[in-house]
């Protein structure tokens, strides 16, 4: 973010990544003229995360949209969706993608996060605005020639996975109840959609991973103790079944 | 760690093949890009209508924008390789 758009983030910290309007206000800051505007970088954009990844598949609710929507246009600052998972936030809520990207300037949505396209995603916003965007995406190497090829994949995935959606959900909060019923790891709950994270108690993340990748289970570590397993179509409950039964042995063994 | 690296696309062995979902027994839960096109999405795109999408000719690439910016309720959507 910083080496490309020379901007600064600053996080804000909300509950599984939901943050409120306060929250907004409180980081865009109250000015004093003991303070030089001159000091600190002047916030521009807010952006929201929806599904939030580290938030475990967290959901925004449209209420909570609407009001960071009303903090943020207070304060002067455009809006941004990353809604990379916005299609698991639209199928847990039935709240429709357009009624979320309404608040936002601007909205991005990919194609290949359990959608199943191999490849893409999709900015949108005004004509004015993916104008500009086609020059930077021009600019850092995005150009493709006859893209055709891929990006029928991913209206495939658009016009027919979307409906697959609710299956994945179910199939992950399959995988979480498993493990929540052992009860030696600490599910990120409740399971909203496609993401499961839980904490291990006793055992690291790194050594853990490693045991079940011995046993044909891939996941991702996230932190010391953290770990992640994403779900998508081809995933199925036989899957989900058999990788939380090697998930509960590994984390027997290691214990 | 070799996974992170090697089983989206190339066993442990460096051999390719056509892995699948839970593709010779291995259930890849590291992410949800990790995704196979399914049958019917490689015979859409080996049969894709194309053109040159740098000078915005290409129709699928434009099918693809005109349909997601219409679900988004936006103008325009410009098709991108990541995001990141």
């Amino acid at each position: 973010m910083s080496a490309y758009a020379g901007v600064l983030p600053r996080l804000l910290r909300g509950a599984r990544g939901i943050f409120t309007a306060e929250d907004v206000e409180n980081a865009v800051g109250h000015r004093h003229r003991a303070i030089p505007v001159t000091i600190s970088a002047s916030a521009r954009l807010l952006c929201v995360e929806n599904t939030h990844n580290l938030g475990g598949g967290s959901v925004w609710p449209i209420a909570a949209i609407r009001s960071i929507a009303t903090a943020a246009r207070d304060a002067h600052l455009a809006l941004h969706l990353d809604g990379a998972r916005l299609w698991h936030a639209s199928v847990a809520t039935g709240v429709s993608e357009a009624d979320y990207a309404t608040h936002f300037d601007s909205v991005s949505v990919c194609f290949s996060k359990a959608l199943g396209a191999p490849i893409g995603s999709c900015l949108a916003g005004t004509a004015t605005f993916t104008e500009r965007a086609r020059r930077f995406k021009q600019q850092m190497g995005g150009g493709m020639r006859q893209a055709g090829i891929v990006a029928a994949g991913a209206l495939w995935a658009l016009t027919h996975h979307r409906a697959r959606i609710a299956e994945t959900h179910r199939v992950a909060r399959r995988f979480a109840d498993a493990l929540d019923s052992f009860g030696g790891m600490d599910v990120m709950a409740p399971v909203e959609t496609n993401i499961v994270r839980f904490r291990l108690r006793t055992v690291s993340s790194g050594a853990f991973v490693d045991e079940v990748q011995r046993h044909g289970l891939l996941v991702l570590p996230s932190g010391a103790y953290d770990v992640r397993a994403v779900f998508y179509l081809d995933i199925t409950e036989y899957d989900a079944d058999r990788a939380a039964k090697i998930a509960i042995d590994a984390y027997s063994r290691l214990q | 760690m070799a996974a992170a690296t090697c089983s989206c696309s190339r066993r442990r062995d460096g051999s390719r093949g056509q892995l699948r979902g839970s593709r010779r027994g291995v259930i890849d839960l590291r992410s949800d890009t990790c995704s196979r096109p399914t049958p019917d999405m490689r015979r859409a795109m080996a049969e894709a209508d194309v053109g040159d999408d740098v000078y915005g000719d290409d129709p699928t690439v434009r099918a693809l924008e005109a349909t997601t910016a219409a679900l988004l309720g936006k103008e325009d959507a410009v098709y991108m390789p990541t995001a990141p």
